[in-house]
């Protein structure tokens, strides 16, 4: 029976000689090849008297045997399908398939290796999960037990479907290999287009979900049925990984028909479970037992990479060889922008001597890492952050960076500093190095921008200050203008928008947007600096380009580089929708009023320090001005177009910075650090310009007075104010002032000895660190603090895991209004409000006289300890972190008041503490003693549990702010305190991690660009 | 498309000669003036008002301290007026012999006043401790001792590590008690050193003294030190916090008798104001002044009274060594019964102490008084006025600004507080004094709350005991900083006060 699905052959004048005893069926429609057989055999008049079928795809030849041995094979073992050995086409020495397994969902394996030869390596008779049905010959009494194809599948997985209802109803499936055909496989291949057909991955998803639903048992088509959803959310993840977005619609395509299906595929899932005399185990025991898929696709991967190594290996080894490097060396030092870049790589170096050697920088946001980097990674997926008084808040982005910079340096922490440290610098002169020779062709060009970009004092600032979020943007910055001008020249250029132009865009985008995120992750409040520059640097390019008819282009282009701003938000969510609040990292220095940590860097400046890059003295003041006046006389028209776009970005900069530090705007960056970046690559881009204009455009000009007039302007301001301005300053680059972070200096193990001996007496507390002499110069960029300014850490003092505090919550609010009323003084009795917070130490300089005088004013607050700049103070009336509440302040707070006054009025001492058991846990036998409730010092949150026994404890705030579980009266047993909240922590990042992977593949080179450099 | 770059800067058509545009100059010189702007802007233009200060209004809790003479000697009583517009909770004990008394607990009404004696508490020696829980509040303590006199001085809100007094004596018939109050649960340890006249001493049985938690110690001078007719007086804890006052029992053969309790000064300071003081007709008006400091230290001295102020030649530049004590008569330099007022300032910023003792046997002064000046006017005082034993209570106001101040005067007393018409808009001249008798507007005890509308003065409240205590009372009260709201002349400032942000004192108002 020959079944022609629509073609456009003339089938029946092709076969009509060969075949002249065939029956030809032709159907009008394609409805695949289960449809079109199952047709076959109904109309067949030769289908009744059979007691075989033998079912062959129309590109398959078998040899003369083949049949006979399908027959024979089929009789002798009495099997219900039988199928043969399958080979390719064109090399039928190759083989493609001598019977076939799967994977638990369905996923074909052929067992072979790619191009396998056959030797006859394969030719036993034997059983399989089932053969394909290229060739397939299935016995009446299979059909008319199992019924024919399920012609719902159109193609793919139909054979698997019908062999595996044939082991269920207790038919065996074997294999002949005697029996060999040759298989052009014409449609997986796609050498046969076919009219209408669905993609395959649309039909392989679908029909493998209706296979296992039609046959597994019901258990484990419940759990295959979860683990498919999954797989298939990371198969849609990886899609997108590969850029292959067009693909990704198809899983929902298949998803929808599958559901559209159901009663269809119940119906008949009943009828195979009714004739199932075959338990699961049994089939699975012929499938494959890993992912086939996973094999499949990693061996492929690793023989791509192995044959790419081997071209790159090659390549090194040519140029490893001491006669190429010799060559290369001379060739290399023969240049003088090497010579340049050298001389200024070691002036780079010795300027920074004093935060390159030496013990780790615990100033400004430069804090030392852990040495046990895994508490990073803990506090990351950690459901409740221990910082401050507790936050379900994401943890900084920061700490993925943090982290790697420790894996990067083998876990340690000194070397983990430095070397983030000089990672970001050198990223920053590679960054400007590189847009600096997009513009210009001039070698020299770059090596100057890298000069200005490295020695101005700017960077000087930022490292002295400790200024980590001014690194961060410094080593960003450079490469995001690349690929910002990138995005609006492509854009720009071009008249009609095309598809390859709209993804080499989307691709330009989502990097800009990965590098924002990489710098916003680091100093949270650069998204503000970097929301200015493009909006200016928009405005300046729309103002050059209005004369020309290529305006819109530049408007789309700059709306695409603007676009990168909110898809990095998307990809730090959900960290930047809490920094995105009026206290958070990233909006919290519009708003704080001055009270941002970092605010004091800004009222140490001037206005004329912003326009002149943080210059001190007067002498530098040419060298700005100098760039400014050669840039405008030497270059050409274009450069000096562009010249004055960036000089207008660079006096916006230092006009509202101007302002900031007067204190008629808010500042718009966390540190004036920050904010001058932006000017500063701007000057550094105008000084690689001039020199360009110089080597470049004045050989190709007439020499008029403007030349003769910059050229001396340029060389004279240049040297005058870098050596007279710049360099002095190189040699003032000093560590950023000692912090008090945990274990650095003397001072700080001091402290760190008392606090620990105490900790070890009384268990866990909280130490506040009050004061701007611990506080203004650290947490760049992290949420706001009211005056006088605290930090919240554990008895481990201050560390890396405090140093970027979420925004503050309502316990954090109610002890800054404490530290107000404390500091004023409103209050004689503050350690009563500080004691439920589990505040036991507070730590002050002693030259902060107002603190100091507010603290001996309190009662209950005594001084422990003064030692030179640290003053430590003991609060008399400390209560442990999760602590059984004495009878008067349940009393007080019972009240239900929770007001200041109801907690200070009352008169107690210490509760009973529940022993720590975790940062999420906390445990202890309940006491004779009667006590009505338990106090939790942690930010009230409902994922806050406690059990005494295996009875849930009622849950209520305390104080307006903390956590209290009331105590039945006739308890007894273990009292347990837990937070639950981890899942759906851990669900999150993972969200995040899979948004981060598909933008890194959206991001990266494009399948072509792969090929291209390969080849 | 990907990876192409237009290099706009290696424009190979552009002209050869490329001539500079106008535009290019007329930007080169508007970044220049630009720049010229911004570094005059910076230099010309005053910053922006900063962020304000902390401090709101509302008082969560407040402690005041009063150490008192052993109970055997004399009775004290520990007076409180509430300040604010909300009603606040008292809690009143006393702290002696390393233990706290059982407290006795009242909501006190706005604008009113509460009294009890220390007695009833039954520790010997023992300092009062009054907490306030809600709003503010300002407490005296009255001492009446019908040997030897009576006293009232106000109460310490806050204690300290360092306490300094312009007098005191180990003469005989002149008892000189420190009374060093520790009412902290941790251990504190005093050193105390003398200032005389010609010498410094630091006596060896008063360096670093342990004064136990929660005490009070009494210190007769007299066993420390010896007999030294006059002297300055300076207390430093070097571990701990401390309250510190001074207590003199007179009793001359002259027939000067009386009492003096007197809160130490918590800091020195460059100058010093007594706004009551008189050149008695009887006896002798002695202002001493202490320089603690390394440096000698050079004072001006002036008085002000209702018409004029006087500045006596050989006052000028008056060098007080470091270390020492001066001691000045007012009586060498303005008439007997003369009523002033007395300015002292350090023109060469070192810092001193002052005090001024006032001794008469007969006339409108009889008894002893040495108080401490107030380093600063401000908007408004408390102070206490009136007594048990009722006897003429004179309001002394100096106003050393440069404008004229307006004061009001409201006075609250237990059962009610009262805004007498004829107080509610005094006049006081720049740098003239001024005396106002509150006699007829007082029935016992009471809190006069003086509220400046203006500019800040300082204010002195003269209490007369009649029999048996015949002796006067000399008090400045506490201040509560700033000034009121400008009013219209005439405008009353009424009680209740609410509590005061600590704000500018302008002597140039």
């Amino acid at each position: 029976v020959v079944v022609d699905c629509c073609s456009d052959t003339d089938v029946v004048g092709q076969f009509g000689s060969i075949l002249p005893s065939a029956e030809f069926v032709r159907i009008e429609r394609n409805v695949g090849f289960g449809a079109a057989a199952n047709l076959a055999l109904e109309v067949s008049g030769a289908a009744p008297q059979a007691d075989f079928f033998l079912f062959l795809h129309d590109d398959v030849e078998l040899e003369p045997e083949a049949a006979s041995l399908l027959l024979a094979t089929a009789l002798e073992t009495s099997a219900g399908v039988v199928g043969g050995k399958g080979v390719e086409w064109d090399h039928p020495e190759r083989l493609l398939e001598v019977g076939m397994s799967a994977d638990q969902f369905g996923y074909p394996y052929s067992g072979l290796e790619p191009g396998e030869i056959d030797q006859g390596q394969h030719d036993k008779q034997r059983e399989a999960l089932f053969v394909t049905c290229a060739c397939l010959m299935a016995s009446r009494r299979l059909v008319e037990t199992c019924g024919l194809w399920d012609g719902a599948y159109f193609a793919f997985g139909e054979d698997l479907d019908l062999c595996t209802r044939a082991r269920l109803a207790g038919f065996k499936v074997m294999v002949q290999p005697g029996a060999r055909y040759r298989h052009i496989e014409a449609l997986s291949n796609a050498r046969r287009p076919v009219k209408g057909m669905p993609s395959v991955r649309f039909l392989t998803r679908r029909n493998r979900l209706r296979t296992i639903v039609k046959n597994a048992a019901v258990y484990r088509m419940l759990a295959l049925l979860a683990l498919y959803g999954g797989l298939s959310i990371a198969e849609v993840i990886l899609l997108g990984f590969f850029g292959k977005f067009d693909e990704i619609g198809e899983y929902p395509k298949a998803m929808g028909s599958f559901f559209v299906s159901i009663p269809d595929i119940l119906r008949r899932r009943r009828a195979v479970q009714k004739r199932r005399t075959v338990p699961d185990r049994k089939i699975r025991a012929l499938m494959v037992s890993d992912l086939a898929r996973a094999r499949v696709f990693f061996e492929a991967r690793l023989r791509a990479w192995e044959r790419g190594t081997l071209a790159f290996g090659a390549r090194t080894l040519s140029s490893l060889a001491p006669s190429a490097i010799k060559a290369t060396l001379k060739r290399w030092i023969r240049r003088p922008t090497t010579v340049a870049t050298l001389i200024l790589i070691g002036v780079l170096v010795f300027a920074m001597r004093a935060v390159l050697v030496g013990a780790p920088i615990a100033g400004g946001s430069l804090w030392p890492f852990p040495g046990n980097t895994g508490k990073l990674v803990s506090q990351y997926f950690s459901g409740w952050r221990d910082v401050g008084l507790g936050s379900t808040s994401a943890a900084p982005p920061a700490f993925v960076i943090f982290w790697l910079f420790s894996l990067l340096a083998l876990g340690k922490a000194v070397l983990a500093q430095k070397l983030m440290l000089v990672v970001f610098v050198t990223l920053g002169l590679i960054g400007v190095h590189r847009f600096v020779a997009m513009q210009t062709r001039s070698p020299l060009a770059p090596v100057a921008s890298m000069g200005v970009y490295a020695l101005a004092p700017v960077l000087g600032s930022a490292v002295t200050s400790g200024d980590l979020g001014a690194l961060a943007l410094y080593a960003g910055l450079p490469f995001m203008l690349s690929l910002s001008f990138r995005i609006a020249s492509l854009r720009a250029d071009a008249g009609q928008t095309s598809g390859s132009e709209t993804d080499a865009l989307t691709k330009y985008m989502i990097r800009l947007a990965l590098i924002t995120v990489g710098v916003v992750a680091v100093g949270p409040s650069s998204l503000i600096a970097v929301s200015v520059m493009w909006i200016l640097l928009a405005a300046g390019s729309i103002l050059r380009s209005r004369a020309s008819a290529g305006m819109r282009g530049v408007v789309a282009g700059w709306g695409w580089v603007l676009l990168s701003l909110p898809a990095c938000l998307l990809i730090l969510i959900p960290w930047s929708l809490e920094a995105l609040r009026s206290r958070g990292a990233i909006l919290g220095p519009l708003f704080s009023k001055g009270r941002d940590t970092y605010f004091p860097l800004w009222l140490k400046l001037s206005g004329r320090q912003m326009l002149l890059l943080d210059l001190h003295g007067a002498a530098g003041v040419l060298a700005p001005l100098a760039i400014v006046v050669a840039v405008l006389l030497l270059a050409g028209e274009q450069t000096r177009s562009l010249s004055r776009v960036l000089i207008g970005v660079w006096a916006v900069f230092a006009l509202l910075g101007a302002l900031a530090v007067k204190g008629y705007v808010p500042p718009l960056a966390a540190s004036p650090g920050i904010w001058m970046i932006g000017p500063l690559l701007m000057a550094a881009s105008l000084a690689g310009l001039a020199v360009g204009g110089i080597k470049q455009e004045l050989p190709r000009h007439s020499f008029g007075w403007r030349h003769k007039v910059a050229i001396p302007v340029l060389l004279i301001g240049l040297s005058a104010g870098m050596l007279a301005g710049w360099a002095p300053s190189l040699l003032g680059w000093d560590r950023p002032a000692d912090s008090f972070a945990a274990g650095v200096s003397e001072r700080a193990a001091s402290i760190g000895s008392l606090l620990a001996s105490t900790a070890e007496q009384t268990g866990d507390f909280r130490v506040l660190w009050l004061g701007g002499a611990w506080l203004d110069q650290i947490r760049a960029g992290a949420a706001p603090v009211a005056a006088p300014g605290y930090f919240l850490t554990g008895p481990g003092g201050l560390s890396l895991l405090n140093a970027q505090s979420p925004a503050p919550s309502r316990g954090e609010k109610r002890l800054e209004e404490t530290i107000q009323a404390m500091s004023a003084p409103r209050v004689h009795l503050a350690g009563h409000l500080l004691a439920p917070a589990n505040i036991r130490f507070v730590i002050v300089n002693p030259k902060d006289a107002q603190l100091m005088s507010a603290l001996r004013t309190q009662r209950d607050i005594a001084l422990e300890q003064q030692q030179g700049d640290v003053a430590i103070f003991r609060n008399l009336q400390w209560l442990p972190r999760a602590a059984l509440a004495p009878v008067t302040l349940a009393q007080s707070v019972t009240a239900g008041t929770g007001t200041e006054r109801s907690v200070i009025e009352v008169k107690w001492s210490g509760g009973l503490g529940l022993k720590r058991r975790s940062d999420n846990k906390y445990s202890s036998q309940l006491p004779r003693t009667r006590h009505s409730q338990v106090l939790l010092a942690e930010n009230f949150n409902k994922g806050w549990h406690a059990k005494v026994g295996s009875k849930s404890l009622k849950h209520t705030t305390a104080f307006g702010w903390a956590n209290r579980f009331l105590l039945p009266a006739q308890g007894a047993g273990q009292v347990r305190i837990y937070f639950s909240g981890k899942w759906l922590r851990l669900a999150w990042l993972f969200g995040e991690f899979m948004i981060l992977l598909v933008a890194i593949g959206a991001a990266g080179a494009g399948r072509g660009e792969i090929a291209g450099r390969l080849s | 498309v990907q990876g192409e770059v237009k290099l706009p800067a290696d424009s190979a058509d552009e002209s050869p000669q490329s001539p500079l545009a106008r535009g290019d100059l007329a930007f080169l010189l508007a970044f220049l003036l630009f720049a010229a702007s911004l570094v005059a802007f910076d230099s010309g233009v005053a910053p922006a008002g900063r962020p304000r200060p902390l401090g709101a209004d509302r008082v969560l809790s407040a402690g005041w301290y009063c150490p008192t003479p052993p109970q055997a000697q004399s009775e004290s009583v520990m007076s409180s007026a509430n300040l604010g517009s909300r009603r606040v909770r008292l809690r009143t004990q006393a702290i002696g012999g390393s233990a706290e008394s059982a407290s006795v607990s009242l909501d006190l009404q706005p604008g009113r006043r509460s009294s009890g004696s220390i007695a009833q508490f039954q520790l010997p020696e023992a300092l009062g401790l009054t907490e306030a829980f809600g709003s503010s509040i300002a407490t005296d303590l009255q001492v009446l001792s019908s040997a030897h006199g009576a006293s009232v001085e106000a109460c310490a809100s806050r204690p300290g590590n360092r306490w300094f007094f312009a007098n005191g004596s180990t003469e005989r018939r002149r008892d000189n008690y420190l009374l060093v109050a520790n009412p902290f649960s941790e251990e504190a340890v005093i050193s105390v050193k003398i200032f005389g006249p010609d010498k410094q001493v630091e006596p060896s049985l008063l360096k670093e003294k342990v004064v136990p938690p929660l005490s009070q110690t009494s210190l007769f001078l007299a066993e420390f030190v010896p007999e030294i007719p006059q002297f300055g007086i300076a207390v430093a804890a070097s571990q701990g916090r401390v309250v510190v006052s001074r207590y003199s029992e007179v009793a001359t053969k002259d027939g000067i008798k009386g009492a003096s309790l007197e809160l130490g000064a918590e800091t020195l300071s460059p100058s010093w104001f007594f706004a009551g003081g008189e050149s008695p007709t009887e006896g002798e008006e002695l202002l001493m002044i202490v320089n603690p400091d390394s440096r000698e230290a050079l004072v001006d001295l002036s008085f002000q009274t209702d018409k004029d102020e006087t500045s006596p030649e050989k006052l000028g530049e008056l060098a007080v060594p470091a270390g020492r004590q001066v001691a000045i008569k007012t009586t060498d330099y303005l008439p007997r019964g003369t009523k002033h007022s007395t300015r002292i300032t350090s023109t060469n910023g070192v810092n001193v102490v002052v005090e001024r003792q006032i001794s008469a046997s007969k006339g409108a002064r009889q008894g002893f008084e040495s108080m401490l000046g107030v380093p600063m006017p401000a908007g408004r005082w408390a102070i206490p006025v009136g007594s048990k034993a009722l006897g003429p209570t004179l309001l002394s106001v100096l106003n050393p600004s440069r404008k004229v101040a307006t004061i009001g005067v409201s006075i609250l007393s237990e059962g009610e507080v009262s805004r007498p018409e004829p107080l509610s808009a005094i006049s006081v001249a720049p740098n003239r004094a001024q005396s106002i008798d509150l006699s007829p507007y007082l029935t016992g005890p009471a809190t006069a709350v003086v509220s400046a509308i203006g500019c800040p003065v300082v204010a002195e409240s003269t209490l007369s005991f009649g029999p048996p205590f015949s002796d006067f009372a000399s008090s400045s009260g506490t201040s509560f900083g700033g000034t009121s709201p400008a009013r219209a002349p005439g405008a009353t400032a009424s009680p209740p006060v609410r509590p005061l942000r600590r704000g500018r004192s302008s002597m140039g108002c």
